[in-house]
């Protein structure tokens, strides 16, 4: 056993030091983070089609909330649960808001984001919190001092893939449920779901919770790989997470094959890899978030425009 | 069996566009009767389609379903017992999913959501032998988005959703009316197939006098907010098309519309 290992520690040493340099992983990995919060919006945006601002909210607290657990002493995989669970109960309220108050869909999630600013605050107790010493889930020296020899973007990458690979699979079954198929039918057909004699707002509560269950997980991971919390993290969040999501779609429609969870990754890292390039070729990081939304405008122009396009 | 007891409807309440639709109307549908509805626009129809599945409240009045009052049921708890077709065929069936998963959905219907698969490999035989019974050549589609398919098509699955499971009651909310008169003419025939074979009782509401009058045990006419034909199962044998187009025309002179 312990030669086999050995051996597969060698052959991943070599195969990284020859074909992976750091940037190139470096973008995989960002943009398999957002690949999370991508498959929460996915949710949302496709399926329940519910502009759900509340992640710009929810994505700094689980931020907030790993940081202060982790600063404590949790254990970090705990931190990751309790981040997701919390994020539902974001999810929830912005849903309870929207269908039992009824305001409408964008305003409840304009309302919870901004409640969260300070819940964020609160939680963290400043804008900025360092958390450098703790044990993250990335801490894999722990386990094998020798692990760390296979590069910090390896181990990562590793990592993030393994919950990436276990969020997504965990998405597609759900979709494929009872429960799954009714919250599909609800961004499609509402009247199908009240003929089903099903409560339509239920289900679109249920749904805005697993989708911020998705951010928030995500922003316990981002937090723990960052080392750092910053309150104004989320800003953006659903902007890149949409264009994720309409990148991922356009990259289906060339490869058939693909699922549309599968898809939303793949968009998520093909955004990071655009986004990587044009900083690396001299873009002030500063204007991102302007480039971002100018980015997504003009694919959503283009988007109507092949819609319409069809219909004619 | 439904009943409508001095039933009342206003649009707009209390403003000066306030329209009465329903001033005390009763009505009794027994079992296994099939009722056609007719009756000119802006008589009341759909809105007692509305008020009996709850998608709109009612001023006063009450509602009984098999002597349960139903007044203040949520639209959806009612429909555990109510299957309805709409007149639009795309809000019978979800285009995104394909005819299975549609058929499937409506399989689970009154049964728990739960978090175990939806399409079962042992109902797809099943389902694909109700298509065929459609005759449209659906058991073939079995994978193709419902949105793709054409009206009268999904009209048919519509159809059959609603029937898929044992309901009380079937309501047909002008449900041939966005089909060409070809397709219609086969979904009536199957409308007719279904409920006769499944015993249930329905009500019609359409526009085309001949369905009115050649299916179905019991023709009501509206007008205005009432019943003012209201023909059983041997009156209903003794009248004709035309008889019912007298009926409107006198109508129209007599309210002068």
């Amino acid at each position: 056993m312990y030669i086999i290992y050995n051996i597969v520690v060698m052959f991943f040493e070599t195969l990284i030091h020859n074909m992976f340099s750091g940037l190139f992983l470096g973008i995989v990995n960002e943009g398999l983070l957002y690949g999370i919060v991508s498959l929460g919006v996915y949710i949302t945006y496709k399926i329940l089609d519910f502009p759900d601002m509340s992640v710009d909210g929810s994505f700094p607290l689980g931020m907030s909330i790993t940081a202060v657990l982790l600063l404590n002493g949790l254990n970090p995989f705990l931190a990751l649960c309790i981040s997701f669970l919390v994020g539902c109960l974001v999810g929830i309220i912005t849903g309870v808001i929207h269908v039992k108050l009824g305001v409408r869909d964008l305003l409840s999630g304009i309302l919870v984001m901004t409640a969260l600013y300070s819940i964020n605050l609160r939680i963290a107790g400043r804008p900025n919190l360092p958390i450098n010493k703790v044990k993250t889930i990335f801490s894999v020296d722990v386990i094998d001092p020798r692990l760390m020899t296979l590069g910090r973007e390896f181990v990562k990458f590793v990592i993030l893939l393994l919950i990436v690979i276990i969020c997504k699979l965990l998405l597609d079954y759900y979709l494929k449920t009872k429960n799954g198929y009714l919250l599909r039918s609800v961004g499609d057909n509402e009247t199908l779901v009240t003929s089903l004699a099903k409560d339509k707002g239920n289900i679109k509560i249920i749904g805005l919770a697993i989708a911020n269950g998705f951010v928030a997980f995500a922003g316990s991971i981002f937090v723990q790989d960052r080392r750092f919390f910053d309150i104004s993290a989320g800003t953006g969040t659903l902007v890149i997470a949409v264009a994720n999501v309409i990148i991922g779609m356009q990259i289906m429609k060339r490869f058939k094959f693909l699922k549309t969870t599968t898809a939303v990754i793949i968009g998520s890292i093909v955004y990071r890899a655009c986004i990587s390039i044009a900083i690396d070729r001299g873009l002030d990081p500063r204007d991102l978030r302007l480039i971002t939304s100018i980015l997504l405008l003009i694919i959503l122009m283009l988007n109507i425009k092949n819609k319409r396009a069809v219909k004619k | 069996m439904i009943e409508l007891k001095n039933a009342s409807k206003y649009y707009n309440p209390g403003l000066v566009t306030q329209t009465c639709v329903f001033n005390n109307f009763n009505l009794k549908i027994n079992e296994s009767e099939f009722v056609s509805i007719v009756g000119s626009n802006g008589s009341g129809k759909t809105t007692l389609l509305n008020i009996i599945c709850g998608s709109i409240p009612l001023e006063s009045g009450e509602i009984f379903l098999n002597d349960e009052n139903i007044t203040n049921m949520p639209e959806y708890k009612r429909m555990k017992r109510i299957g309805r077709v709409y007149q639009n065929p795309s809000m019978g069936t979800c285009p995104s999913l394909n005819i299975i998963e549609n058929l499937s959905l409506a399989k689970n219907k009154n049964k728990p959501f739960s978090l175990t698969k939806l399409v079962k490999k042992d109902e797809i035989d099943l389902f694909k032998e109700q298509l065929k019974f459609l005759n449209l050549g659906l058991e073939d589609k079995c994978d193709i988005p419902m949105g793709s398919l054409s009206g009268g098509q999904r009209q048919a699955v519509a159809l059959l959703m609603s029937t898929m499971i044992d309901i009380d009651f079937l309501i047909l909310d002008e449900h041939t009316a966005a089909l060409d008169p070809k397709t219609a003419d086969v979904i009536m025939e199957l409308t007719n197939k279904i409920v006769l074979e499944k015993k249930l009782t329905a009500l019609m509401v359409t526009h085309n006098l001949k369905y009115a009058v050649n299916y179905g045990n019991r023709l009501i006419m509206m007008h205005e907010g009432k019943n003012i034909l209201d023909l059983n199962e041997t009156d209903k044998k003794n009248i004709v098309v035309d008889d019912l187009l007298n009926k409107f025309y006198d109508i129209s002179i007599e309210y002068g519309n």
